[in-house]
């Protein structure tokens, strides 16, 4: 437990006689002072002889500690808890080990990142451990990843492990990294030093975990609480990353319009984060691995700022599409990926007998422009079984209730996966026929027939600033009027249901409700002549081609999506469930697994984790791509942590802070192998040093002089007070 | 150049003229045999009326009150107070502890010019000067006469005369005491480093004796302040006694104590009328006699 650095130096104690051997000297070399009489000498010695013998002890033991302490100081005494592990028959240290792999780890200060110097320290760790002593290695990322959970005396698997470790493309948060090393430190249940080593860089965003969640409510109450850690444990933080970091990195892609078709030319809005002092670079948007637009900017310090590009119409297809920043010190995340799906058609089917259809299917074989136009097809409702709603991006149901049970699962699943379902009732549907359906934004409840009198109705626009309403702008005073014999009288709408369109005042025209990722559009009359005169509208053609093609610019494509463990392919990539052969960037296959949810098959690709441009064959066994995967920006942020804030943060007692592998292992060395207590013995040295100078000058204070204060006048008469 | 004797050993010339402007005055009736400035116990031939007395053969008749016999048709004298001369004893301590001193002035040449100084003024008024000169017993005396050769021869005496050994202050003031018949003013220069109860009560016996006393309590700072820089070991210089101290340790309750000795004269002397002083060997001694004797003259009116 205690031992000397320099026990050399003990032989200075022997100074601690000095006191001693100064005052046998001083008392052979008394003089002898004739003096007239010693009686009050004598009288005063025999009273105050108790005093001063106390008196000059306490000098004694003060003169006699300092030379001591000061001799003690110079042979660098050391607590060694090793020594005192032994002592007491412990076994020696379990360790943990819990290193950062989030991707801001990937930062380059010098020519090296601080995963290099992170991996190097770990080892060090473990290179500094002795046999016997047991490691566990845990990393954080978005998860806590356990890569040793167990505890074990071999040291070279871990040191394997450690070195095939790469940086991930997540964020991370040590707190439950943390807590669950904690938990396998404490499966040895033998008494041993615990110690955390927590490896990580200087970023903020890891550390914003440790909030300890004061609920009682058991479902929060796994927040971060230090008494987890116990007292017994040593936790070291080494930061290895950069202390003022500088970074840029585009942080979202904005792209307009939301329906590319092929003479569209399209606008792409970056959002730019940057940390550090302004500085240059250079934004590039690469379509299909060409330079497509180009622009140097001047981004602010700490600051987000957004810069728009202009890239030209495309072919139809999807294009794989990126921006790039100039490389800095941080060079995954200044490229962000994205997807733009150029059409030249817009896939509609119109599904009801013909009568039903006919001013439907007039409306909208009428082309948009020169170059794109809506492929519509017309079945009838028995044909609906053989059809695939996927390759289709709106559905027209003219009086085709009812639907099979299958036909109407399928629909609904077409739906929640971005489609668009247009229903027009019809006099062939009963009421019971649209109780099955979930997906409605309001259940009818009868059909209403208008009286004659107040058939003309004016249609009024509720939501005029909606995709499908925006471009049908009504000139003043010209709000069309119908004339309408029947309705579809509905009951309560549901949640998320707009009412887009109303006849007259307030009976409900065109009905919205957001289903998944799609749409449900119910109108209240039927789509041919039968119950109004909408079809002879002039504004049934430009709605009815505003419909399609608000189908096919919702839902059904996602431009990016972050990287991720597991995702839901039905919701992203309906079409990949059949083709299993998406690929990675780098060429491997993804994952897919098979998974029954609410008695249905769902297919979910595991790990997308690598950032870049994910493909899938297409029907004619082309390969295309399929998903752009970015890493989270949240990690972009570098703002770095205060060092000094770290105890208050964690709450922990018995810390250690380290910014390198040397200033780590010197650490280690004085936990482990103790501290000098040099510095403690000064300044005891100081404080006895200094009560020694008080003591000895108040000792050696002149008493005041009797004679003044006898008062003795010059003619020798004594003025002062009488002793009583 | 030979060693000076007698007063001009004590005092220079300068001092002496200074001196001889102050009086000694006693403040009681003092017995002399020469007429002089302080009143007797005999009736003489002062102005000072003092009773009436039948008239007796012999007397001289100019002394008879007229007016007393024009209205009792008796003779009668007027009696006058006598004026006499002031016999002075001064009673100087010779033991070891007197030839103490810190600086180069000892207590007993202290007191040796404090006698010469005060004889000079004595004999300067034409007052009879003696010495009693003790230390366990009396080691010289000297009959009170008031010429300055007998001050000279007295003060050549006690030039010459060696250290005592130890003291015996109370047993030596009792026997002077008994030898001074005539009322005197006795002045004693001592240290008074013995019994202080003792010493009182022979103190006492002077006072019973009418004398007016005296006392100067010759001290050297270093006795009452013990302001000694470093230990040493003090060795008694009556007994040969020593003793190993610290003076910075011990300094205040020996103060402590000294100053019970010398209330213990202070007191006990303020009870008896006798003028008690204290002779600091580091006080200027012309300031001091002066100081003295004009504060005593002042009370003396």
């Amino acid at each position: 437990m205690f031992s000397l650095l320099n026990p050399i130096f003990l032989w200075a104690a022997a100074a601690a006689i000095i006191p001693v051997v100064l005052h046998m000297i001083q008392s052979r070399r008394t003089v002898k002072m004739p003096f007239s009489t010693i009686r009050f000498l004598k009288l005063a010695e025999k009273q105050s002889s108790r005093r001063i013998k106390m008196e000059h002890f306490l000098l004694w033991l003060l003169r006699t500690l300092i030379l001591l302490l000061i001799a003690l100081a110079f042979a660098m005494p050391m607590f060694r808890t090793q020594s005192f592990g032994n002592f007491l028959k412990g076994a020696q240290r379990d360790v943990a080990i819990v290193i950062d792999t989030s991707y801001s780890m990937r930062y380059v200060t010098g020519k090296r990142t601080a995963w290099e110097r992170a991996a190097e320290c770990a080892v060090a760790v473990l290179e500094g451990l002795n046999p016997g002593d047991q490691v566990c290695l845990f990393t954080c990322e978005e998860d806590v990843k356990p890569i040793i959970k167990m505890l074990t005396e071999e040291k070279e698997p871990v040191v394997a492990r450690i070195k095939a470790l790469r940086p991930t493309f997540f964020s991370s948060q040590l707190a439950p990294a943390i807590m669950a090393a904690a938990d396998s430190l404490k499966e040895e249940t033998h008494r041993r030093e615990r110690e955390i080593h927590v490896i990580t860089d200087n970023q903020l965003l890891p550390w914003t975990g440790f909030r300890k969640i004061e609920s009682s409510d058991s479902a929060v109450a796994a927040g971060w609480d230090p008494k987890v850690i116990g007292d017994k444990t040593v936790v070291f933080f080494s930061l290895l990353g950069a202390t003022s970091p500088e970074n840029t990195s585009p942080i979202d892609v904005t792209i307009e319009p939301e329906l590319i078709m092929v003479d569209t030319p399209i606008k792409i809005t970056v959002k730019l984060a940057h940390s550090g002092p302004p500085k240059n670079t250079s934004v590039s948007v690469y379509v299909d691995d060409q330079e497509t637009a180009h622009r140097s900017v001047i981004v602010g310090g700490d600051a987000q700022s957004e810069y728009a590009f202009s890239v030209p119409p495309l072919p139809p297809g999807t294009h794989a599409a990126r921006i790039e920043l100039l490389d800095d010190n941080l060079p995954d995340d200044g490229v962000f990926h994205f997807l733009l799906k150029v059409r030249d058609k817009l896939p509609t089917l119109c599904v009801g007998n013909k009568d039903d259809v006919l001013f439907l299917m007039k409306a909208l074989s009428i082309s948009l422009s020169k170059t794109s136009s809506i492929d519509v097809k017309h079945i009838s409702q028995d044909e609906l079984s053989s059809e695939n709603f996927t390759d289709y991006s709106c559905i027209f149901l003219c009086d085709a209730l009812p639907l099979s049970g299958q036909e109407m699962l399928d629909m609904e699943r077409y739906v929640r996966s971005g489609g668009l379902l247009v229903i027009f009732p019809g006099d062939n549907a009963s009421v019971t026929d649209y109780k099955p359906w979930t997906c409605l934004p309001a259940l009818p409840t009868g059909l209403k027939d208008v009286s004659e009198r107040n058939r003309k109705m004016m249609l009024r626009w509720r939501k005029p600033q909606h995709a499908i309403l925006r471009k049908l702008s009504m000139e003043t005073g010209g709000a069309p009027v119908i004339t309408i014999r029947r309705l579809l009288a509905l009951g309560e709408l549901e949640a998320d249901t707009e009412t887009l369109v109303t006849a007259g005042a307030e009976e409900p025209f065109i009905l919205e409700r957001q289903f998944g990722k799609g749409r449900v559009l119910l109108f209240g009359v039927s789509a041919n002549r039968a119950w109004s005169s909408l079809p002879l509208s002039p504004y049934y053609l430009p709605l009815t081609h505003e419909i399609a093609k608000y189908g096919a610019g919702i839902g059904d494509h996602v431009p990016y999506i972050w990287t991720t463990r597991s995702l839901p392919l039905s919701d992203y990539l309906p079409e990949a469930v059949r083709d299993s052969s998406i690929q990675d960037p780098d060429g491997n296959n993804v994952s897919i697994q098979s998974a029954i949810m609410d008695n249905r098959t769902v297919f979910h690709a595991e790990n997308l984790t690598t950032p870049g441009i994910y493909s899938m064959m297409d029907s004619k066994q082309q390969r295309v791509p399929a998903l752009a995967v970015n890493m989270s920006r949240i990690e972009s942020d570098l703002t770095p942590i205060n060092v000094s804030d770290i105890e208050k943060i964690t709450g922990l007692r018995e810390t250690y802070i380290a910014t390198s592998k040397d200033e780590l292992l010197k650490q280690i060395e004085d936990h482990r192998m103790g501290k000098t207590m040099g510095e403690q013995l000064l300044w005891l040295i100081l404080i006895l040093a200094t009560v020694e100078f008080f003591y000895a000058n108040m000792l050696s204070r002149e008493t005041p002089k009797l004679t003044d204060e006898l008062g003795i006048a010059v003619s020798g008469k004594v003025e002062g007070p009488q002793n009583s | 150049m030979p060693e000076k004797q007698g007063i001009s050993a004590f005092l220079k010339a300068e001092e002496l003229h200074k001196l001889g402007r102050l009086v000694l005055l006693s403040r009681y009736v003092v017995e002399g045999n020469l007429a002089g400035a302080h009143r007797s116990p005999n009736k003489g031939a002062s102005s000072e009326f003092a009773d009436h007395r039948a008239y007796m053969e012999g007397d001289d008749p100019k002394h008879i009150d007229w007016k007393v016999f024009g209205r009792t048709d008796r003779y009668y004298v007027k009696r006058f107070e006598d004026e006499t001369n002031l016999r002075v004893y001064l009673i100087i301590d010779n033991s070891n502890s007197m030839h103490y001193g810190s600086d180069t002035t000892t207590k007993f040449q202290y007191a040796c010019h404090l006698a010469a100084a005060l004889g000079y003024v004595v004999v300067k008024m034409r007052d009879s000067i003696g010495l009693y000169l003790f230390s366990d017993k009396i080691e010289a005396k000297v009959n009170a006469a008031n010429s300055f050769n007998h001050l000279n021869n007295l003060l050549i005496q006690l030039q010459e005369h060696k250290p005592g050994k130890e003291t015996k202050i109370a047993e030596s003031l009792h026997m002077i005491a008994e030898s001074v018949r005539k009322r005197a003013l006795i002045v004693i220069i001592s240290d008074l480093f013995d019994e202080p109860s003792e010493i009182n009560l022979a103190l006492s016996h002077f006072r019973k004796m009418h004398h007016d006393v005296i006392v100067c309590h010759t001290l050297d700072p270093m006795e009452m302040d013990l302001s000694f820089r470093r230990g040493c070991e003090f060795m008694d210089m009556e007994t040969g006694e020593t003793i190993s101290a610290d003076p910075r340790s011990l300094a205040r309750d020996y103060q402590k104590i000294f100053q019970e000795f010398l209330e213990k004269y202070r007191s006990s002397c303020r009870a008896m009328n006798i003028d008690y002083r204290i002779a600091r060997t580091d006080t200027h001694l012309e300031d001091f006699v002066r100081a003295y004797l004009e504060e005593r003259r002042r009370l003396s009116k």
